[in-house]
């Protein structure tokens, strides 16, 4: 079923992939420096085209309040205790290894793609499959809690002054 | 700085508030002391005004700051937005001989700014409880004695309810109640039709919904819904020592508040035979100071307050300020919050809710309250919540989640849920003493706490359970699940007694004005003074409790 299912998103993620490291929201030149995660240029830009895969950062989300990509990974080196630093780092450098491996130094898109999806066939290492997780529950906390996302498809409301118990839908 | 005052407070949270409040505006120059810094209304909430994307970690708490807090962090309060309202807990250490989360709030306006805002009346069936049921001591007082000041605090406070008429939770002096939602409505009927002593009602709680005079003098308005409480209130819409007590003691003139003031111990005077003034130990720079008065509360918090009495030894009280008899520091109990129980409400799916409503609705104790139907003693009372979340599918990865998240988000069933608060026995077993090696940053000897559950508590969570679930299945819930928390003593946050009221002084250590019996000019009004704990939230008591003591203290020892 799970397959099927990574299946099917294959197929609607391909289609939303075309141009990941082109539209960067860094300075291709510079990557913000993390504490407690030791980041060169090439695994920050490895992440970020990992967290668009993911899910990809559209009209739907603007104005953005930051870098996705920055949130995720400032989450994880502020939130996140040393052990499962090390383990998310091990994942990403796991990752990317099997990945360089099964289809060579370039990342394409189709590739990443798939490769992201085949995580959720449990057929991976631990570490990759807990990189990959905790990119995702970022980045969809992030998606979640922005301004657009929570007045327009949660009702939500920051001074509501009021309470209603029934009403009719 | 002057060093007389007429009464000394020890602790600026809620019950030391009230005691500052009353003795100001009678005209009494008054010393509050707190430990924690000043916490000013409205000033000193950085949080409230935070929209949810403005958080840098949109609701996770850094890791440094769980490391500092290892037991708040457990706290249902403890959220990025809230940290700062926690102290440090590496220079507050105390010794778990036991497992016990003691959750603090050292600062001025103390855990009122954090509360539940939860304020239901005790009854007689309360009060006598333990004559009744054969344990700790009988209470000096019953609801008559206590009943005024139910209704004096009330006023002031807020409180939202409805008149339900019922003998185990006495009615108040309201404020109106917001709706029940249509699934609450449902649960209500469902089991008042199939109970005789079982009621669900609207959760009376500390929010303004009516818009009063003496409210406006406060500086309050209405309640405006926002569920955040925990941050502090910008309008004052909630109950909390910081946007009230305070300000109303500061206002008279004769308020002297004194925060990073950390109390050692209350001076006895042998020639006078009463106490005279407590030693400070200034939290910041370390210096040491005294302050006399002619009367001393104590409302550092329950364990605090134990700890300061235990911590005031003379050659009168070699064992602790007042304790003849050897039982300060006993008889400690709490609420056993463990029992959860969880479930799916098929029906109204065609209704939803709208704004948010800061309360729950509230099931009173109905077990062994008019005769004891169970191998437990006493009771528990419960939670009702009932919620649609919005729920969204998250499985897919890039357009197809964003397409998942943007177009199939809905709102899901309506989820039920309660936690149960049952009352604990206080035992002689249950206890907290002084280390004899380890003290704190400031010289103060740590605490030792041995508190843990017992048999009595496993079997009421058990029957909770199983009412529940009749409750529930009758009521046509679906997917009910029990859980057992497995919460540590504590967390509860409603540790009471140690210094218990009583008619004896040989088995207790107040008089039912709260005076120690042996010290008569110290009073302590907060939860160390509770006899026994019931199941109610228990601060509309301790304030009420407080307002008492202060006016029996003024009329016989401050005149």
């Amino acid at each position: 079923m799970k397959r099927r299912n990574a299946i099917r998103n294959i197929a609607v993620l391909s289609t939303g992939v075309g141009l990941l490291s082109s539209c960067n929201w860094w300075d291709t030149t510079r990557v913000p420096v993390y504490e407690n995660i030791s980041l060169d240029k090439d695994k920050w830009f490895f992440i970020n085209d990992i967290s668009r895969l993911i899910l990809p950062v559209t009209t739907s989300e603007q104005p953005l309040t930051e870098s996705p990509t920055h949130f995720v990974l400032t989450s994880v080196n502020d939130c996140f205790s040393p052990k499962d630093i090390q383990r998310f780092l091990e994942g990403c450098t796991s990752f990317q290894i099997s990945f360089h491996e099964n289809y060579g130094k370039e990342i394409q898109s189709e590739d990443l793609s798939d490769f992201v999806v085949a995580l959720s066939a449990e057929d991976l290492p631990d570490s990759q499959g807990y990189f990959i997780e905790v990119v995702k529950n970022l980045r969809i906390r992030y998606f979640m809690s922005e301004e657009n996302f929570l007045k327009n498809k949660l009702d939500f409301e920051f001074v509501p002054g009021r309470f209603s118990g029934c009403v009719k839908i | 700085m002057d060093q007389q005052f007429d009464a000394i407070v020890i602790g600026a949270g809620m019950t030391g508030g009230w005691a500052a409040k009353e003795f100001c505006e009678k005209g009494h120059k008054t010393l509050l002391l707190e430990r924690g810094r000043d916490v000013k209304h409205i000033a000193d909430y950085p949080t409230t005004g935070m929209q949810p994307w403005e958080f840098k970690y949109r609701g996770n708490i850094p890791y440094t700051i769980k490391k500092k807090h290892p037991i708040a962090s457990k706290c249902y309060a403890f959220r990025e937005d809230t940290t700062h309202f926690f102290p440090d807990e590496e220079t507050q250490p105390y010794i778990q001989e036991k497992p016990f989360d003691w959750v603090r709030a050292y600062q001025v306006g103390g855990r009122s700014i954090l509360w539940a805002r939860q304020t239901q009346r005790w009854s007689d069936y309360d009060f006598e409880g333990p004559l009744r049921d054969g344990f700790a001591v009988d209470w000096p007082i019953r609801y008559k004695d206590l009943v005024d000041w139910y209704s004096y605090v009330e006023k002031y406070v807020g409180i939202s309810g409805n008149k339900d008429g019922l003998d185990t939770l006495p009615d108040g002096e309201f404020l109106k109640a917001w709706d029940l939602n249509c699934v609450e409505e449902h649960f209500q009927d469902i089991v008042k039709k199939n109970y005789k002593n079982r009621h669900v009602i609207y959760a009376r709680c500390a929010h303004l919904t009516e818009d009063k005079e003496i409210y406006r003098k406060q500086g309050r308005t209405l309640c405006q819904n926002r569920g955040i409480c925990e941050r502090g209130c910008p309008f004052g819409g909630y109950f909390n020592a910081n946007s009230t007590l305070i300000p109303a003691a500061n206002k008279t003139g004769n308020l002297t508040l004194r925060p990073h003031s950390v109390v050692h111990s209350i001076i006895f005077d042998e020639q006078l035979n009463r106490a005279t003034g407590v030693r400070v130990v200034d939290a910041e720079t370390g210096e040491t100071m005294e302050y006399l008065a002619k009367v001393i509360f104590v409302n550092a918090g329950t364990l605090n307050t134990n700890l300061i009495l235990l911590n005031s030894t003379s050659e009168r009280f070699p064992n602790g300020l007042g304790n003849d008899n050897g039982l300060l520091g006993k008889y400690i109990a709490f609420h056993n919050y463990r029992g959860r129980i969880y479930a799916t409400h098929p029906g109204h799916t065609d209704f939803k809710t709208e704004g948010k409503r800061p309360t729950s609705t509230y099931v009173p104790r109905f077990r062994n309250v008019y005769e004891q139907e169970t191998d437990f003693l006493r009771g528990y009372a419960a939670t009702f919540n009932a919620l649609r979340r919005y729920e969204t599918d998250t499985k897919g990865f890039g357009s197809a989640l964003e397409e998942d998240l943007l177009n199939k988000t809905k709102l899901g069933p309506w989820k039920v849920s309660s936690t149960m608060m049952g009352e604990t026995i206080p035992k002689e077993s249950n206890f907290v003493s002084l280390s004899e090696t380890e003290r704190d940053k400031w010289g103060v000897p740590v605490l030792k706490i041995n508190i843990e559950y017992d048999e009595n508590d496993e079997k009421m969570m058990l029957d909770f359970k199983e009412q529940m679930t009749d409750m529930y299945q009758k009521a046509g819930f679906t997917d009910i699940q029990f859980r057992d928390a497995g919460w540590n003593p504590g967390l509860d946050i409603h540790e009471m007694g140690g210094v218990r009221m009583g008619k004896d002084k040989n088995t207790s250590l107040l008089n039912g004005q709260n005076q120690l019996h042996a010290c008569p000019n110290v009073y302590v009004t907060d939860g160390a003074c509770m006899t026994s704990v019931s199941t109610q939230n228990p601060s509309l008591t301790f304030m009420a409790l407080t307002a008492r003591a202060a006016k029996h203290a003024m009329e016989n020892l401050m005149s």
